[in-house]
């Protein structure tokens, strides 16, 4: 492999990784701010010990996407020399506003909430995991601004073959970029649901504080139900979009080749195993179900692969202008079957909850612990899709990926990084995670403080195992 | 300022000031990681260690990002060569914040000594590593790379001489000094103590690497007037943090590791104007052909005019909120914590009234700890 190709599995590996536990600390904050809320208004305990234990997972899930995250931007100046150069001007603006307004404000104000139990007055400390909630949203818009620009660049001139900032405001705000937030942020709640009903279904199955959590699952499966649909419907408007903005990866994900009226949407097709196979060997379709889907009509043309090849020759010069075919397909059906399975569980246990029924059934409760590893399926699908689709372009018809790594950086320099990375990135995970199975197993702090710290340090004093969780 | 419009210029401030900002305030948070196993007797201390730095060193690691974003945003091509230039150091310090962060948040969170001090290593070898590259990296630039162009040529070790490791070397011995200073400061009984004799032992190799760091730039580097009495006032102030530190001036030391550090970054920066990159032969990164379009200078201007004022006084104000110094006491005696309050709620309900208004209504901020008759230790 060169260092090309090493450098893009750098950057997706290190991304997937990182926003598995974004994702996961989106939707928690919000839960624990909610839950803390809920606290603060009727006073009962069993919310403050919610806040806490979903606290411990959530500080621990944001300290490793904190330093996974890190790298990111340090990895656009060492393996995209030229990207950097070419969309410096770009980003600028909208990383200025993340690194202040979300990372100054998300590392102030966390550190405020995990040190200022009885320290601050308690709006105040309410406030602050609010406003970590607000800075993490804040985060994510920024950042999924100028991956919509990647997608569909708008407000720029070129200038000496750079990518010039004219228009901030059309950079910021457009349909693309509101889709994608609305799609990511209600993913990203789905995902905090699915782990505080993953870990919830936990206790209820042995039969522990069923009177806490039992509640709250009846809370999250609504939530949950709530969030998927919201996802599904805003990915469905991104679709719609994309299918305008960015065709071709659209025709991949379907692995349409021939331009169709009335065009079918595959359930499934196997082909040659290749990046470009041609038209597939075995395609099973519902018939103008894609055209129906994509804008009411069951007549409209849906353009392919051939035809949209043709044309980006026609205009780009010759070349290779077709993503991976095969892996933008499946990463697309890994995206909608497991949200489709998650609005299905969520739905599943509303139709429960309603019978009152929910604590009590082990199959669902079971489905719901293992269920956990949906939302990372269909973000990592998501994030396949949306950044292999676009190949073979960075910059969406302006800068070939290709022609924006770091020239002279060599593959060894990058395959060693690369490794390090990784294995940095998993012991942290593996370690991080071992501390959550723990604080899980451990459960909700007892209503009375514990008499004896467990190990037995007398100058810890009565400062519980759990107080230690939230701090150092 | 030289041939860069004014937002230029005010970026190029902005950005010196951001790596100022993250050289002495995450310095002192390496410094005391470095210090942990120094500082310790048992568990307690290495928590009052951490919790020294506890509320405020991720705030503090942010300045970073400040400094390098406004490069990506500010200079672009600056960035691009800056970040394949120094790959390797950059790598090495990235894994050695990514060590230490999660040092500090995993270290305490299993009952495990051997969990403990496996954590405590990776930390305080991590806190070393970490400045030393960052020091390493812009003396490096100041040494000059081989470049054709805006692009680097050579292998990623080929940034590293011994003038660049003279200055990770500085970095390292003048966080340590402050970070021993901080200590001090901030923590108490045995401690302290030890912080103490750390402050004496660092701060003379801090006064002597300093010095020759300067000396050495004035004789070998073409540094410009201003480099030139930042660098000599940063060996000055690193001489007189060696006095403080004799003379058992835990506060003038801090203060001056602070200025020597502040006088280092400007040094740096200022030895390099106007280029952002010196190469070794011919001309370097120049600032003015690195830079972004008004328009994006604008923009980011106006994002940090509004963003910087408010966030610089709510960090100030969380050091203000946690500025009782860290004690045995304070960890090891009843804390004001939620624990309490339910002790106090449970306590009500079982008829036990402890005939005031606390329990769950807050009266003063957060909650009104009284020893409490459920938990106190049996002595």
């Amino acid at each position: 492999m060169n260092s090309l190709e090493l450098a893009r599995w750098q950057f997706g590996l290190t991304t997937l990784i990182h926003f598995a536990f974004v994702a996961t600390s989106i939707g928690l904050v919000f839960w624990v701010a909610a839950l803390q809320t809920r606290w603060h208004r009727t006073g009962e305990d069993r919310y403050l010990r919610l806040t806490r234990f979903y606290g411990k997972l959530l500080l621990l899930s944001f300290a490793v996407g904190v330093v996974t995250g890190l790298m990111q931007t340090f990895q656009f100046g060492m393996n995209w020399s030229r990207f950097s150069r070419y969309v410096g001007d770009i980003f600028g603006a909208p990383l200025a506003l993340e690194g202040l307004a979300a990372f100054f404000v998300e590392a102030i104000f966390l550190g405020l909430w995990m040190f200022g139990w009885g320290r601050l007055p308690r709006r105040l400390h309410l406030a602050s995991i609010w406003i970590v909630a607000v800075a993490t949203c804040i985060s994510a818009f920024a950042i999924l601004a100028v991956n919509s620009w990647m997608q569909h660049p708008v407000g720029y001139e070129i200038v000496d073959g750079r990518a010039q900032l004219v228009d901030v405001w059309a950079v910021l705000f457009n349909a693309t970029v509101g889709l994608t937030l609305g799609h990511a942020l209600s993913a990203a709640l789905l995902t905090g649901t699915v782990v505080v009903l993953a870990v919830a279904s936990w206790h209820l199955l042995r039969g522990r504080e069923v009177a806490v959590f039992g509640p709250l699952a009846g809370v999250a499966v609504k939530v949950g139900l709530v969030a998927g649909i919201a996802a599904l419907v805003f990915g469905h408007f991104q679709g719609v979009l994309a299918v305008e903005q960015q065709p071709m990866k659209m025709a991949a994900a379907e692995a349409l080749y021939r331009t169709e009226s009335g065009a079918g949407l595959s359930v499934l097709a196997v082909g040659e195993l290749a990046t470009n196979p041609g038209e597939p060997w075995l395609n099973i379709k519902i018939p103008s179900l894609l055209s129906l889907v994509n804008d009411l009509s069951t007549s409209s043309t849906f353009r392919g692969i051939n035809e949209l090849e043709a044309e980006a020759i026609l205009k780009h010069g010759p070349g290779d202008y077709v993503p991976v075919v095969g892996l933008m397909y499946w990463s697309f059906r890994a995206m909608i079957g497991a949200g489709m399975a998650l609005i299905l569980l969520m739905a599943v246990g509303c139709w429960l909850a309603a019978r009152g029924r929910l604590t009590r059934s082990r199959r669902f409760l079971n489905v719901a612990v293992w269920a956990a590893v949906l939302p990372q399926l269909g973000q990592v699908g998501g994030w396949i899709l949306r950044e292999g689709g676009r190949q073979p372009w960075v910059v969406e018809g302006l800068l070939r990926t290709d022609m924006a790594d770091s020239p002279n950086v060599g593959a060894w320099t990058v395959a060693l990084s690369l490794v390090a990375f990784l294995a940095i990135y998993g012991a942290v995970a593996w370690l991080a995670g071992r501390v959550a199975a723990h604080e899980i197993r451990e459960g909700l702090e007892d209503e009375a403080p514990a008499t004896a710290p467990p190990d037995g340090a007398p100058a810890r004093g009565p400062r519980s195992t759990g107080d230690l969780a939230l701090t150092y | 300022m030289g041939d860069l419009t004014f937002l230029e210029s005010v970026w190029l401030v902005a950005i010196v000031i951001g790596w100022a900002a993250y050289f002495v305030l995450e310095g002192f948070d390496f410094g005391v990681g470095m210090l942990l196993a120094r500082v310790r007797g048992d568990h307690v201390d290495r928590r009052i260690a951490l919790h020294a730095i506890g509320p405020t060193w991720a705030a503090n690691e942010i300045w970073l990002l400040v400094g390098v974003v406004g490069m990506l945003g500010a200079f672009p091509t600056w960035y691009a060569t800056w970040g394949a230039a120094f790959y390797a150091p950059i790598v090495v310090a990235l894994l050695a914040i990514i060590a230490r962060n999660a040092g500090i948040e995993l270290m305490g969170k299993l009952a495990d000594e051997r969990w403990r001090r496996n954590w405590e290593r990776a930390t305080v070898v991590a806190s070393y590593v970490a400045p030393f590259c960052w020091g390493l990296i812009w003396s490096a630039a100041l040494a000059g790379i081989a470049l054709r162009g805006d692009e680097v040529v050579g292998g990623p070790l080929d940034v590293v001489g011994v003038y660049a490791v003279l200055g990770g070397i500085v970095t390292v011995a003048l966080t340590r000094t402050q970070g021993a200073a901080f200590l001090v400061l901030r923590t108490d009984g045995a401690v302290r103590d030890r912080a103490r004799r750390e402050l004496a032992r660092s701060a003379p190799a801090a006064a002597f690497a300093t010095a020759a760091f300067a000396v050495w730039t004035l004789v070998a580097r073409d540094a410009g007037a201003v480099g030139v009495v930042a660098l000599l006032a940063a060996a000055t102030a690193a001489v007189a943090v060696a006095g403080a530190a004799g003379a058992q001036r835990a506060g003038a030391a801090f203060g001056l590791t602070t200025v020597a550090l502040v006088l280092l970054v400007v040094g740096w920066f200022a030895s390099l104007f106007p280029e952002g990159i010196a190469a070794r032969d011919g001309a370097g990164i120049a600032l003015a052909d690195a830079a972004a379009g008004s328009y994006t200078l604008a923009a980011m201007t106006i994002i940090a005019v509004v963003l910087l004022p408010p966030l610089l006084a709510v960090q100030g104000w969380v050091y203000w909120t946690f500025r009782q110094p860290v004690t045995r006491a304070t960890l090891g005696e009843p804390q004001p914590s939620p624990i309490d309050a339910i002790a106090r709620l449970a306590g009500r309900r079982d008829g036990g009234g402890d005939g005031s208004d606390g329990g769950a209504t807050p009266t003063g901020p957060g909650f009104t700890w009284r020893p409490g008759r459920a938990h106190r230790e049996p002595s």
